[in-house]
């Protein structure tokens, strides 16, 4: 039982750093646009260079 | 779709078929595409999930308005070299848009960060403005087809802070209620083998897990109920702030005392389901909202005035006066409603309805603010402040739909206001038998009951299913303006359309013409001057002919025609009975005097593409199909057998259709009216829901419940459709909820229930009841009757 002792403080130090690092991406914008990063990887990563059309 | 017409390759819209595998509508999209090409961002054509909108054509100095120090000054913010502002764009069509404005503009030297939200449509932007001024930026996205407009009120970033807010309570209850769980297990089934000093840590430790669930994600119930106590109506968030401020007093006291039971997990999975119920809620709420963001922000911030002598100064739209005389320059929007002067002039009307062509307006003529000027610079005169232009009207309407509760869950929220002091009595005897019988059950069973009935689902039920329905009426195109219209079009049984315009495309051709006693060219001149400035389809048929003569006196006798004096002398256009006086009618336009002929018109007038179709869908969905029309019955009879109407009038005047439709209403019949809006408008107000075929004009007036973008009738057999769904989810929520509630009640009362499996049973119940509204804002693949892919207008634009 003693193990018990040891065991939970870590689980809620693991459950705080889980809240902090959610709040942390909240706060980040990381849950602000669901729909257009999934796109991100499939398309090609070089800045525009070149002129707009006239 | 012609033969010989392909889609565009940028936009979709149809183009000539060139026989290569690309075909373009014109010469912007092949622009577009060269560039997007140019640049290496092609990826955006095998990644984008809807077609794009047709790039406008326009200079640079079109844009200047962007670097004015009026603009800067009130949306931007500088930090050492760099600019940063926040806009919003229109034609984001998909999550490819995104990437391909993100790619576009960090391609320009002198920007150096940009975010744009697919959601929300906003574009995050820094920039020095010394090499990258924002006129530039705003006209290469303007070639690309997307148009920014400034955003009105700051209400973006609240909303953002919201939802991040109610993300993170979600995530604490989620944790806590997790780790309280675990515990309690524990507790529950180790309970003869834990000694006491063991039992005690772990009710120590659930303590610590469940308090900030219960005072932090459990913050917007608490504060609700006290609101609702301070305003004596007492509410669904009362008896949940009441059954888990006990479940956790009681457990701390329990805790303390070392005492039989603790009841930490009732109390937070209560929070923890709720709070997703809530947050699932308000998520369908926003995507309905989304589509509305984008109208609200087609009217400009900025106005360029002109003085007296002529000089341009830049003013905030909402110092511009009714008078004021302002110019829109090539490219950018009319900030106010107000009348054409000098030249006629083309304008792009598609905020509204969906369709991107040029609209032909005449001196004289009424311009709505969001229009946005194609070729160039006009001026007009403002008729409305902008805060009564029509745009901002309709917004607002709208916005007022969504905000203002239905009648069905204005009807659920007072059931649950009895309900919840019933519960509270109900909850407080029971409490007190338990005690005389057997007192160390009596808090346990207290909070059983008080779980297990709270109304929550009850009070869920209507609105998720209307938040639900607004968010798939909007994907479709439709703009709600009467919060009870969805339910209202779920229980129609008879459609009545307006003939011209609505079923027709009102787009009139000129057929034979018989001039008696005039020249042809000068009857059809008088007709031009008769029917100027008018919006009915007749009138633009005589356009072509204007010859510049005036009509004085003109004067309009609706279903009948219109009578003026040209050079002094009276005429007449419309029935044959109208102009000639002639009793026998017939179906020709007639120009006369009122007594003797002049000239006979014939035109024809096709049905709306995909009318068939649509009317088709209705009749097979059980709805009784009308048609009225102030047109010759001949016409009508034959517009009605090729279209399947069941029953139609024709030569009906305004109060005659009004008459009508309050006719079948006193007879039982609930009816749904569709028309432009124009010479309908008290028609459409006389019905149980008024449907408006979305066109400039027509909205100037609408007193429409739902306006239909794009004029396209195919939408609307999906829309009843998803409008009966959206009942049948109400019904079926409701009947869940009552069927619960009496089900848990006696079971609760007599003890058979542990708090915490009432919790999770009432909390489980509105989760279902959520999911089940949220079925209709998702509906599965619907293809338009007209056979072509779905094809939402501008206003559902942001939400795709």
């Amino acid at each position: 039982m003693t193990m018990l002792l040891i065991l939970v403080p870590v689980t809620l130090l693991l459950v705080g750093f889980a809240a902090w690092a959610f709040f942390w991406a909240a706060d980040g914008g990381q849950f602000d646009d669901l729909d257009s990063p999934a796109l991100a990887p499939l398309l090609d990563d070089q800045p525009a260079r070149r002129d707009p059309p006239a | 779709m012609n033969t010989g017409r392909v889609p565009c390759f940028h936009c979709g819209e149809p183009a000539p078929a060139n026989g290569s595998e690309r075909a373009f509508c014109c010469g912007g999209c092949e622009a577009a595409t060269a560039w997007i090409e140019g640049a290496g961002l092609a990826g955006y054509y095998r990644a984008r999930t809807a077609p794009a909108l047709v790039p406008e054509p326009a200079a640079d100095a079109a844009f200047s308005g962007w670097d004015e120090p009026a603009f800067v000054a009130a949306h931007c913010s500088d930090r050492a070299s760099l600019r940063a502002t926040t806009l919003v764009v229109e034609g984001i069509r998909c999550a490819a848009c995104a990437w391909l404005i993100e790619r576009a503009l960090l391609g320009v030297p002198g920007v150096a960060r940009v975010s744009v939200n697919a959601a929300t449509s906003r574009l995050a932007l820094e920039f020095d403005p010394r090499s990258a001024p924002l006129s530039r930026l705003v006209a290469l996205l303007a070639r690309l087809g997307y148009r920014i407009h400034c955003p009105a009120r700051d209400d973006a970033r609240a909303a953002a802070g919201e939802r991040r807010a109610s993300l993170k309570r979600l995530a604490i209850a989620g944790l806590g209620a997790m780790q309280a769980m675990m515990l309690s297990e524990a507790l529950y089934f180790g309970a003869g083998e834990l000694d006491l000093a063991t039992r005690d840590f772990f009710r120590w430790i659930t303590f610590l897990v469940a308090t900030p669930v219960v005072f932090y994600a459990g913050w917007p119930f608490l504060v609700g109920a006290v609101r609702q106590l301070r305003l004596r109506a007492p509410g669904m968030d009362l008896l949940v702030a009441v059954s888990v401020l006990l479940a956790w007093a009681a457990s701390v006291v329990e805790t303390l005392r070392g005492g039989e039971a603790v009841y930490y997990d009732a109390a937070v999975m209560f929070i923890f389901f709720l709070l997703a119920a809530r947050h699932l809620e308000t998520e369908a709420r926003r995507r309905a909202t989304a589509a509305l963001d984008v109208l609200a922000r087609a009217q400009p911030e900025l106005a360029l005035r002109l003085d007296a002598a002529g000089r341009e100064e830049t003013v905030a739209v909402s110092a511009v006066s009714p008078g004021d005389r302002l110019r829109v320059r090539a490219g950018s929007a009319v900030p106010v409603d107000g009348v054409l002067q000098d030249a006629a002039a083309e304008l792009d009307e598609s905020f509204i309805t969906g369709e991107s062509r040029a609209v032909a307006h005449a001196p004289g003529e009424l311009l709505l603010a969001g229009s946005i000027a194609l070729g160039g610079p006009l001026e007009l005169r403002a008729s409305r402040a902008a805060r009564e232009s029509t745009i901002a009207r309709l917004a607002e309407l709208a916005a007022r739909a969504q905000a203002e509760r239905p009648r069905a869950a204005r009807i659920a929220d007072r059931v649950a206001g009895v309900f919840v002091v019933a519960m509270l009595v109900v909850a407080a005897i029971v409490g007190l038998t338990w005690w005389w019988i057997e007192p160390a059950r009596a808090l346990s069973v207290t909070l059983a009951v008080l779980a297990a009935t709270c109304p929550c689902a009850l009070a869920l039920a209507v609105p998720a299913a209307i938040a639900a329905a607004q968010a798939a009426f909007a994907r479709q195109g439709a703009l709600v303006l009467d919060p009870d219209a969805i339910e209202s079009l779920a229980r129609a049984d008879t459609i009545v359309f307006d003939k011209t315009g609505t079923l027709t495309t009102g787009r009139l051709q000129l057929g034979a013409l018989e001039a008696f006693g005039a020249s042809r060219g000068e009857a059809l001149a008088e007709a031009a001057a008769l029917e100027r400035g008018m919006h009915h389809p007749l009138a633009t048929l005589f356009r072509p002919f204007d010859d510049g003569r005036e009509a004085s006196a003109v004067h309009v006798f609706a279903g009948q025609g219109i009578e003026g004096r040209i050079g002094g002398m009276l005429r007449r256009i419309g029935t044959r009975t109208f102009a000639t006086g002639e009793p026998r009618d017939d179906e020709g336009i007639w120009l006369g005097d009122g007594r003797r002929a002049l000239a006979r018109f014939d035109c024809a007038d096709a049905p709306r593409p995909g009318a068939a179709e649509a009317l088709a869908a209705l009749r097979d969905s059980g709805m009784v199909l009308e048609m009225l029309s102030g047109d010759s019955p001949a016409r009508v009879a034959a517009l009605a057998s090729e279209l399947g109407v069941h029953a139609w009038r024709a030569r009906c005047l305004p109060a005659a259709k009004l008459e009508h439709v309050q006719r079948l209403r006193s007879d039982g019949h609930r009816v749904v009216m569709v028309g432009d809006g124009v010479n309908d408008a008290a028609v459409l107000a006389g019905a149980d829901v008024a449907i408006a075929l979305a066109d400039g004009a027509a909205l100037a007036q609408a007193s429409a419940s739902v306006v239909l973008a794009g004029r396209d009738l195919g939408r609307l057999p999906a829309l009843i459709e998803t409008a009966r769904s959206a009942r049948r989810v109400m019904r079926q929520n409701l009947g869940w909820a009552i069927a619960y509630n009496g089900f848990a009640l006696p079971l609760a009362a007599f003890g058979f229930v542990a708090p915490w499996v009432a919790a999770l049973g009432m909390a489980a119940s509105s989760l279902v009841v959520t999911l089940n509204a949220l079925r209709l804002a998702h509906p599965a693949k619907q293809r338009s009757v007209e056979g072509r892919p779905e094809a939402p207008g501008r206003l559902a634009g942001a939400s795709a």
